[in-house]
């Protein structure tokens, strides 16, 4: 945690409110997100309990219940009805534009982390393979569902395809209490947004009465509620009325405790809302985008495949991507929202400060004798800034202009200058001037490298397993 | 028949030997592991040598500034009268050649793999090799820092080369990833997993070696350092009367910079222990007494002795050693600003962190303890390859320093980080190898 951070978690606590720790948003949020929330059998998440799910507020969501989570056929059947709509709404962004990208892309709304990789990790796991043809078929709709779900399941960092709301918000304020209790939906939302007459802490302990967000329900709930309707379920086992009268019961009872949470997720949504779009959001939802396209395609001619242990070549693939992703999306952070970089300047990383002096036609002799141009600039540092020369920093305006910081002198000014970017006739107007606050941040302009792709695993990764020790 | 070899040469000649008749009967892989300084670079170069002669050989290294070390041990080696060797240094395209070796005969340097054809040894980083088109091969290659090498990183090298020789230090940091690797740990053959952890589980009959004298570390040192941290025992190359340092000049006033500079040259070891207060990473006070005991040993005038002979010790044979990039810069500004102020060349000294000192060695090296400080004792912090590189950098004499308390620390720690199933457990175990380095330290306190 930077020092910023840990000064906006002080500040929150004292104020008893969350505080911003962003100007801007930055995650894409769609105009027909689909809310989802649900609980699965205590102990056992591969049972699924209920599941509450709908793409507009104000209209009654949908709701599935199983009324005996153990067994399969009611299981499928109950997947099948939230399958059935998934598609319908996922069928609405199929819509290509000219470069065949996805005009627009699905979102997934859910109230946390864990119900995100309940639903994408776990349920999409133990549905996509199953086959329609065997003893006890599932519906067809299930395994689609279930590789659209894997899809979603696992997105690279910045992505908006999912956004669990306890992440996103947390992402954008600071409350004053422990971020395991973050975790929890309508206590974050309770420090973010408190009704009125209430502050931050008591609206959280007001939030923590309502029923979980899910993926887990509350235990007394099961115990008091849960176990007497499974128990009637059973007793109703010849009486087709009786067991829809018990569903029906399970159903309400079922709505009654994720209706809270469904609520918060929008709730959520409306707070991001109110923050306008971060520059870079535009670029990664194109990036949304075309993943999904592509997912898309895959769906559609039947290739989308997803390994439950990948092959080391794509693993190598996908941890580089991972790794590309997680830092591309924390430099455009910095770079789309002026708080999100003065968490890097209370940290000493970035220098920000007010230009005294612009020296644009400054030249310098190179290891060989030639001449170079080297433009500087002589900066009053708001704080201090106690990196040695040689630091490279970049502009955070325009984050291709490559500077280095000189040895300083007794004037407490630093100097720095221009490696790349701004020492060219066409670029130097890039440069600040003279009485301009400037930033100087350690994020540059991410290099690309040409890579050979390797086709087949080579000798160094190819394990021959031997059967008969398998058996 | 050979008798059993008596002295350290002989023991690491024999070993050396062993290693190219193993190479010679054909295994697909060998992995050689190699204590700090145990001549790891020399058994690469030599080997290469060696190998040349039936096929071009490759060599992978992991950095930048590894692959021109092994172009300078190339270049020193045949001024020492080895066998010429042409040697190739393939590099990308933002890379400019060191003064130093920038008009070697016999050295070509190139972004394009089709210009060193007429070489015997291309040496190469990894992240380098991996944009050679996979069209060109080889039958042998050597990768060096195996254990610093990431199994991904291994893909491009396995695709052109057909059998290996993989040399490295099992002790040192693993590597890592900045990426969230949940979905990838515990799996076999984990891209995050080191090259050699993936050529063992892949390569079950790779024959393995291990060097048996580290001649970097004092004795003092070498006795510590394999106890402490390494599962194959090692020994010290040189006798105690064969390193020493010696103060040309006696202060005046003796301070705690001073004592721990006495205490370094004459137990090689030295601790300074400050106050036990929780502090940020960059804590200024723990800054402050690193640049004074760098002063000090630059202003002692300090003559070093070894079997190489005897010399002045310089600033640039001086590391520091710190766990946080923020405590390099803090550290580096700080000497910074003691030469504007003293005039004195402490600024040449290296100052980085672990992750960059692997690999590297020094006279002396002044260590910022990687709990210093801290009221926890995270997984990161207390990872036994941080503070075995940290401490096993020196030839001469290592001087840590600390604030205290980090006995209890140790006492308090309760393990936060996830345990994976399927990944096997470190065979370090950090905290048993902190307890041991802070008996030891404890007993060269100042």
């Amino acid at each position: 945690m930077n020092a910023l951070r840990t000064h906006q978690t002080l500040q929150a606590a004292a104020e008893r409110r969350a505080v911003p720790t962003t100007t801007r948003r930055h995650a894409h949020l769609s105009s027909r997100p689909l809310v989802v929330v649900g609980y699965h059998l205590a102990g056992d998440p591969g049972a699924p309990l209920a599941l509450v799910w709908g793409t507009a507020r104000d209209e009654t969501p949908h709701c599935t219940v199983v009324p005996e989570p153990r067994n399969r056929a009611l299981r499928f059947e109950a997947l099948d009805e939230f399958a059935t709509d998934l598609l319908t709404y996922l069928s609405q962004f199929e819509a290509r534009d000219d470069d065949g990208t996805c005009v627009d892309a699905p979102q997934l709304v859910v109230p946390n982390a864990a119900t995100a990789e309940w639903l994408g990790g776990i349920v999409g796991r133990f549905t996509r393979n199953l086959r329609t043809d065997g003893d006890a078929p599932p519906p067809a709709s299930v395994p689609t569902t279930g590789k659209h779900l894997s899809f979603f399941g696992d997105l690279p960092p910045g992505s908006s395809l999912v956004i669990a709301a306890t992440e996103a918000l947390t992402l954008h304020w600071q409350t004053g209490q422990l971020p395991s209790e973050d975790l929890n939906l309508a206590a974050l939302l309770g420090w973010i947004a408190p009704p009125d007459g209430l502050d931050g802490p008591a609206a959280a302990r007001l939030g923590e009465q309502a029923p979980p967000a899910g993926p887990d329900s509350d235990p007394n709930w099961d115990a008091k509620v849960l176990a007497d309707l499974i128990q009637s379920w059973h007793a109703a086992r010849d009486d087709q009325a009786a067991q829809a009268a018990v569903r029906e019961e399970l159903e309400a009872d079922a709505r009654e405790q994720l209706m809270p949470a469904w609520l918060a997720c929008w709730n959520a949504l409306d707070q991001l809302a109110a923050l306008s779009a971060g520059d870079h959001v535009a670029d990664r939802w194109l990036s949304d985008r075309k993943a999904w396209t592509a997912h898309s395609a895959r769906m559609a001619e039947g290739r989308a495949f997803f390994r439950n242990i990948p092959t080391p070549l794509q693993a190598a693939t996908r941890l580089r991507f991972l790794e590309s992703r997680t830092e591309e999306f924390q430099r455009e952070m910095a770079w789309d929202d002026p708080l999100v970089m003065a968490a890097l300047v209370a940290s000493g990383e970035a220098l920000a400060g007010r230009v005294v002096a612009v020296d644009p036609s400054r030249q310098t002799l190179n290891a060989n004798g030639r001449r170079q141009r080297r433009p500087m600039i002589t900066i009053e540092p708001t704080l201090d800034f106690a990196r040695p020369a040689g630091t490279n920093l970049y502009l955070a305006t325009h984050p291709s202009v490559k500077l280095e910081v000189l040895p300083n002198d007794a004037s407490g000014l630093i100097h720095a200058e221009v490696l790349k970017g701004a020492n060219q006739t066409k670029t130097v107007g890039l440069l600040p001037t003279a009485g301009d606050e400037i930033v100087l941040s350690p994020y540059g302009r991410t290099e690309f490298y040409q890579r050979s792709t390797v086709q087949e695993i080579p000798w160094t990764h190819l394990q021959l397993v031997d059967d008969s020790e398998e058996s | 028949m050979h008798a059993e070899p008596v002295t350290p040469a002989e023991a690491a000649a024999a070993t050396r030997e062993q290693i190219w008749s193993t190479l010679t009967e054909g295994g697909r892989s060998t992995l050689v592991d190699s204590p700090p300084g145990a001549g790891k670079s020399t058994l690469v170069r030599e080997i290469g040598r060696r190998a040349h002669r039936q096929a071009q050989v490759p060599i992978v290294v992991q950095t930048n500034d590894q692959a021109d070390d092994m172009v300078r041990g190339y270049i020193a080696d045949q001024r020492r009268g080895a066998a010429p060797v042409r040697l190739g240094r393939l590099h990308g395209g933002d890379y400019l050649p060191p003064a130093d070796i920038r008009a070697e005969q016999g050295l070509s340097f190139s972004k394009s793999i089709n210009d060193l054809r007429d070489c015997d040894v291309i040496v190469a980083p990894a992240a380098k090799w991996a944009t050679v088109d996979f069209d060109h091969s080889w039958p042998f290659g050597i990768v060096d820092e195996a254990y610093q090498m990431r199994s991904d990183a291994l893909l491009p090298i396995g695709a052109m080369m057909s059998s290996l020789l993989m040399v490295g230090d099992p002790g040192q940091l693993a590597p890592f990833t900045t990426a969230d690797d949940t979905r990838f740990r515990g799996r076999p053959l984990s891209p995050v997993e080191t090259a050699a952890a993936t050529i063992l589980t892949t390569q079950p009959e790779t024959t393995r070696l291990a060097l048996p004298v580290s001649w970097r570390l004092p004795s003092h040192a070498a006795h510590l350092i394999s106890d402490a941290f390494y599962e194959i025992p090692f020994t010290a190359g040189t006798q105690p009367h064969q390193r020493r340092l010696r103060r040309g000049v006696t202060p005046l006033h003796r301070g705690r910079a001073a004592d721990a500079v006495h205490t370094a040259a004459r137990a090689a070891w030295a601790y300074l222990e400050l106050d036990d207060v929780p502090m940020p990473t960059t804590d200024p006070d723990a800054v402050q007494a690193i640049v004074d005991v760098v002063e000090e040993l630059i202003n002692a005038n300090i003559t070093l002795e070894d079997e190489y002979g005897t010399r002045t010790l310089l600033p640039s044979n001086i590391a520091v050693g710190v766990t946080h990039r923020d405590q390099r810069d803090h550290v580096r500004t700080a000497l910074q600003a003691n030469r504007a102020r003293t005039g004195l060349p402490v600024d040449e000294v290296v100052v980085d962190t672990a992750n960059v000192l692997q690999g590297r060695e020094f006279q002396v090296v002044v260590v910022w303890h990687p709990l210093s400080g801290r009221r926890d004792a995270s997984q990161f912090h207390l990872d036994a390859g941080r503070l075995c590189v940290l401490l096993s950098r020196h030839r001469q004499a290592c001087i840590v320093i600390s604030r205290g308390g980090i006995r209890d620390q140790l006492a308090s720690h309760a393990p936060t980080e996830p345990v994976w199933l399927g990944e096997s457990a470190p065979v370090l175990d950090g905290w048993h190898a902190h307890l041991a380095v802070l008996d030891h330290l404890t007993a060269h306190a100042v």
